[in-house]
């Protein structure tokens, strides 16, 4: 009976609570710009790249301006979705990937002013309507160098070579990763004409190395493969071939073989902070912040004009410098993705579920 | 004292106690099932495409398939295992118990996610349980990326579930039906089969049904420790929120899931009727 009344009043307390978070979180009620926006609510990914930002752009932001930025991590474009559709934003900045950004322009977030930012401070094709980019990854091959010494791999073709560099590989579980752009080079595709994605040449080309696959779609499920050397070499981003070499690893990235991808800053539909938030956006976007980001980050910074100091393990990891510019790399094609995204997805998982 | 307990002896009173509940019931879970539902027939239009393009996808039946199967294999384990324990638990003493009790409910009490991780670093590559086994001379495979790893990751995750009900259960058979069931002459298997395991299938069924239905709509655990060939009908509703925030192809698979152990469920029924129909006929 005791029991009984212990669970009852512990279920109201946490019905109560609930009710409680659903009233909460609307800060805010002017229509107006900066001029009295107090605090501004961040939702990122969460972890590194959020307290690199709370450090880097954050805090010196709040000292320059008096304006606060909470964190509401980790991101969920469904939770923003769910946010705008009921005209309860609660977010004022997110991090978008530029799929997203130019999928969902306009329906979940709002187009960016261009006023005070400078388009050729930044990559060609990183700004979309709806997002300014943040930094630069890359996905990259990284092989074991004490597995292959003398004779690395060094093309994409030789990741599909089981029988010179045998051993599993690390491949994405998401499309979004480019994994069929992978696939498609290394049989010949030139990376101009990629697309639109010849999605079942990809596939079989894929299905030739299926069962040395070992799938990630976290970061932690690359660093943690590479570290316990359970894989011979991988399709992986390079920040977190860094985080193994940082780490004492024995992976090396063959620099050629990546895509670069961007990640931006973008500003959720419905906001009540837009002046603000997009303040906050010219300021983490400049090249101060810029490059105390890229210091601290696996990632190279979106503006071009930032200055980081690097180290050598850094550098010879860093998309931009030890991958040599764009001319090397290429950028997805994100107009193509945003139209084709669920169908592109859905067919490259049905196949790798199935 | 005695004002309140006659205060709550008008019906009217006891009555009002349930509003909060129901209310959080209504708010919390018919409201956003019937969104759900909506959805799925694509809400504010009227249209079964959804349903109609599922129903005919190959790697849907398949991920579905594999989602009963799973829960089905996780069930069973789990029973295995936790029939003898919960037994155990009613024989032993009152301290011995505690602690047979304090086993079950710490992992329990530990958050789920935690645990997921934990066996993630177990099974990985050159892991703990590689090592374990290389040290006995057996050379394997890594189980991370298996379903033998989802399995067992499952199993321990879910045993509370099937172990607490059937104590409960188990605990409250008296044993003077055990002792007349000897002294009228059957041993040890026709006692347990007659008369302890009908006496038990009350917490059998609760058990079962618990970690079944729990085990159909796991998503973080074959996510973590299965490869995309274990991946269950859970992390297909989650691409579809979360990567194409298409709430109507979700709410579709969710409730292709419900009707599917609807039916399940009823099938099950149908053939413990026609057994016990054909029991009764056979006496």
């Amino acid at each position: 009976m005791r029991k009984r009344v212990v669970l009852t009043a512990l279920l109201t307390v946490s019905a109560l609570a609930l009710v409680g978070c659903s009233q909460g979180g609307s800060s805010g009620d002017g229509e107006g710009g900066s001029g009295d926006t107090t605090e501004l609510v961040f939702s990122g990914w969460g972890g590194l790249v959020d307290e690199t930002l709370t450090k880097t752009a954050f805090e010196p932001f709040t000292e320059d301006t008096g304006i606060s930025v909470l964190l509401d991590s980790p991101l969920s474009s469904a939770k923003l979705k769910s946010m705008v559709e009921s005209n309860n934003t609660t977010w004022d900045l997110t991090m978008a990937n530029p799929v997203e950004t130019t999928r969902y322009c306009e329906e979940l977030y709002e187009p960016v002013d261009m006023t005070n930012i400078n388009e050729d401070d930044f990559a060609p094709g990183t700004i979309t309507k709806c997002g300014i980019p943040n930094n630069y990854y890359s996905t990259a091959m990284v092989y074991d160098k004490d597995v292959f010494g003398a004779n690395p791999p060094t093309t994409l073709a030789d990741f599909f070579d089981t029988e010179k560099f045998p051993g599993k590989r690390l491949f994405p579980s998401d499309a979004l990763e480019f994994a069929l752009e992978f696939a498609l080079i290394a049989d010949g595709v030139k990376p101009e004409e990629l697309y639109p994605l010849d999605v079942d040449r990809a596939l079989a080309k894929l299905d030739t190395i299926k069962s040395d696959l070992v799938f990630w779609q976290l970061g932690d499920e690359q660093t943690q493969p590479m570290e316990a050397k359970a894989v011979t070499m991988g399709i992986a981003w390079t920040g977190r071939g860094l985080q193994v070499a940082q780490n004492g690893g024995s992976f090396d990235v063959a620099w050629g073989t990546h895509i670069i991808g961007a990640t931006q800053f973008a500003i959720p539909k419905g906001t009540k902070n837009f002046d603000a938030a997009m303040s906050l956006v010219e300021f983490a976007t400049s090249p101060e912040p810029q490059a105390r980001m890229n210091e601290l980050m696996a990632y190279s910074a979106a503006n071009l004009n930032a200055k980081p100091k690097l180290d050598e393990v850094q550098q010879h990891w860093d998309p931009l410098v030890g991958g040599a510019s764009f001319d090397v790399a290429f950028l997805p094609d994100y107009d193509y993705w945003a139209e084709n995204l669920e169908e592109i997805q859905t067919a490259y998982s049905n196949w790798a579920i199935g | 004292m005695n004002l309140i307990t006659r205060a709550f002896r008008s019906k009217g009173v006891i009555r009002l106690l349930s509003v909060p509940a129901l209310i959080v019931v209504v708010v919390f879970f018919v409201l956003p099932c019937i969104v759900l539902i909506l959805e799925s027939f694509g809400w504010p239009e009227w249209s079964f495409s959804g349903y109609a393009k599922d129903l005919i996808d190959p790697t849907i039946a398949t991920v579905m398939l594999r989602t009963f199967g799973i829960s089905a294999a996780v069930t069973a384990i789990a029973l295995v295992i936790s029939f003898p324990y919960a037994y155990l638990m009613t024989q032993v003493s009152a301290r011995t118990r505690i602690i047979m009790i304090a086993i079950v409910l710490i992992p329990f009490w530990t958050s789920l996610l935690a645990r997921t991780f934990a066996w993630m670093v177990i099974f990985q590559a050159n892991g703990p349980l590689q090592s374990l086994l290389g040290f006995f001379g057996i050379q394997s495979e890594p189980v991370l990326g298996t379903a033998t790893g989802v399995l067992i990751a499952m199993v321990q995750v879910l045993l509370p579930f099937m172990i607490l009900p059937l104590y409960s259960s188990l605990s409250g058979i008296d044993p003077n039906y055990l002792r007349a069931a000897a002294a009228l002459g059957a041993n040890g298997i026709q006692t347990f089969f007659k008369v302890y395991a009908p006496l038990a299938l009350g917490g059998v069924a609760a058990g079962t049904m618990l970690v079944f239905i729990m085990s159909l709509g796991f998503y973080i655990t074959p996510r973590i420790i299965g490869s995309p060939q274990q991946a269950m009908i859970g992390q297909i509703i989650a691409m579809r929120v979360d990567k194409f925030l298409d709430f109507g192809g979700a709410g579709v698979l969710s409730m292709l899931l419900v009707l599917a152990f609807l039916v399940t469920m009823l099938v099950l029924g149908g053939i413990v009727l026609i057994a016990r129909r054909f029991k009764t006929t056979w006496k």
